[in-house]
């Protein structure tokens, strides 16, 4: 897999210092599966980060913090649940999360609901499109992050293969175009609305 | 992020020439490889003086870390003791060839402060602990021990005001305009520290000039 398209280097930077928002770690973990350079970059600012913590004024800790935690440890520890998504068709660091059931948004599209903030202004969820699909003509209403699962899709700006991972913004208009020669998944990761015109954007605007 | 290649094979510094990737008894050359033999020692014989050394040295930074990237006091408490608890269960997963301890141990209390982020925007979303992945590959596991020992360096050898940014910026989350204020200095001053040190950081770290 030749992958064409990476995460800014300064998500990967907060993707390492765990300040990323809501679902947007989500799209890049997936990448992280598939891509040993960027996982060597994130890897590289989990260095700075332990050197950093190894350096940083100790802060003091209740009393009985260590004999709590020394309780603890005879405790035994809960067992590890099994991944309830096992599926090896979806990237490895899926599997912590509850995957829901695949539902038809339109015609030839599917979608799974991946997480969603309580809030409603976050959310992950993989979509499914049968070959030759257009989608309609859409910009953000924030932010979208776009991981390629499986197949490949065009649009203004490119062709996206399996591992890339695009980033989105308010401004940016486009019109995805999938492959003919086969179906396309897509990981996404949004906050804020896609906003597109016509039937085609009610439903897209109703269900993502 | 290109010159992987080129960057992995400078960073196959002569301070490891063995090629062993799997170091098993590093000698006892600074705290960090104490900290990893008492990783070590927990893993194989459930040494409760060596969590008593590893708990004196991190469950306080820990608590720092996490008040400093805005945790309550009391969340970053318990936070920090339960990352210790994971180091403890933990720590047959730790391999001293993929990281440092200090390494090793930030990156449990950074995912600890994420899923407790996400526990309170969507308390359903997550099945919790899992099964462990599998190990990575060798190959990248080379390169990643010998940068541990490269990043500690190269950090030391940033400017003081650049350090202070970075530490900022990336350690603690603060938004540059947060920056700005906190220094007193301007917001695009802030932004080429940040930015100089970043570049600084990789051209040490990776040998990119
Ligand atoms: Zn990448």
């Amino acid at each position: 897999m030749t992958i064409h398209h990476h995460p800014s280097e300064e998500l990967l930077m907060r993707f390492a210092s765990g300040a990323l928002e809501g679902p947007f770690d989500i799209a890049i973990a997936a990448h992280l599966d598939a891509c040993v350079l960027c996982r060597e970059e994130v890897a590289m600012w989990e260095g700075v980060g332990g050197a950093m913590l190894d350096e940083i004024a100790p802060a003091e800790m209740t009393q009985d913090a260590f004999a709590r935690t020394l309780a603890a440890l005879d405790r035994t520890a809960p067992a590890p649940r099994r991944a309830p998504n096992r599926s090896s068709a979806l990237p490895a660091s899926l599997r912590r999360y509850r995957v829901g059931r695949e539902f038809p948004i339109g015609p030839g599209i599917y979608k799974r609901n991946i997480w969603k903030a309580k809030n409603g202004t976050g959310r992950a969820f993989l979509l499914r499109a049968r070959p030759g699909l257009e989608l309609p003509r859409h910009g953000h209403g924030g932010t979208e992050m776009t991981y390629v699962v499986q197949g490949g899709y065009s649009d203004e700006h490119g062709h996206y293969e399996p591992g890339d991972f695009m980033t989105a913004d308010t401004d940016h208009l486009h019109q995805p175009h999938v492959d003919q020669d086969g179906e396309c998944v897509l990981l996404i990761a949004s906050h804020g609305r896609p906003i597109a015109s016509g039937i085609a954007g009610l439903i897209m605007r109703f269900f993502m | 992020m290109g010159q992987a290649a080129g960057a992995i094979s400078r960073w196959r510094t002569p301070r490891s020439a063995a090629g062993a990737w799997r170091v098993s008894a590093p000698e006892a050359s600074s705290a960090d490889d104490v900290h990893s033999k008492c990783i070590i020692a927990i893993a194989r014989d459930r040494d409760r003086d060596g969590f008593a050394a590893l708990f004196s040295h991190f469950a306080p930074r820990v608590k720092a870390y996490l008040m400093r990237t805005g945790s309550a006091p009391s969340l970053a408490e318990e936070l920090a003791q339960e990352t210790m608890l994971s180091v403890w269960r933990k720590a047959e997963l730790f391999d001293p060839a993929r990281a440092s301890a200090a390494t090793w141990v930030f990156t449990i209390a950074r995912n600890l402060r994420i899923d407790a982020a996400r526990r309170v925007r969507d308390p359903a979303s997550l099945a919790g602990e899992i099964e462990p992945e599998a190990p990575e590959e060798p190959f990248a596991a080379v390169a990643r021990r010998q940068s541990q020992a490269l990043i500690r360096e190269a950090l030391k050898q940033l400017p003081a005001e650049q350090r202070e940014v970075l530490a900022l910026s990336f350690f603690e989350d603060r938004p540059h305009s947060e920056i700005a204020t906190k220094l007193k200095i301007p917001l695009g001053t802030v932004k080429s520290r940040v930015r100089l040190a970043v570049s600084k950081l990789r051209e040490l770290v990776e040998g990119r000039t």
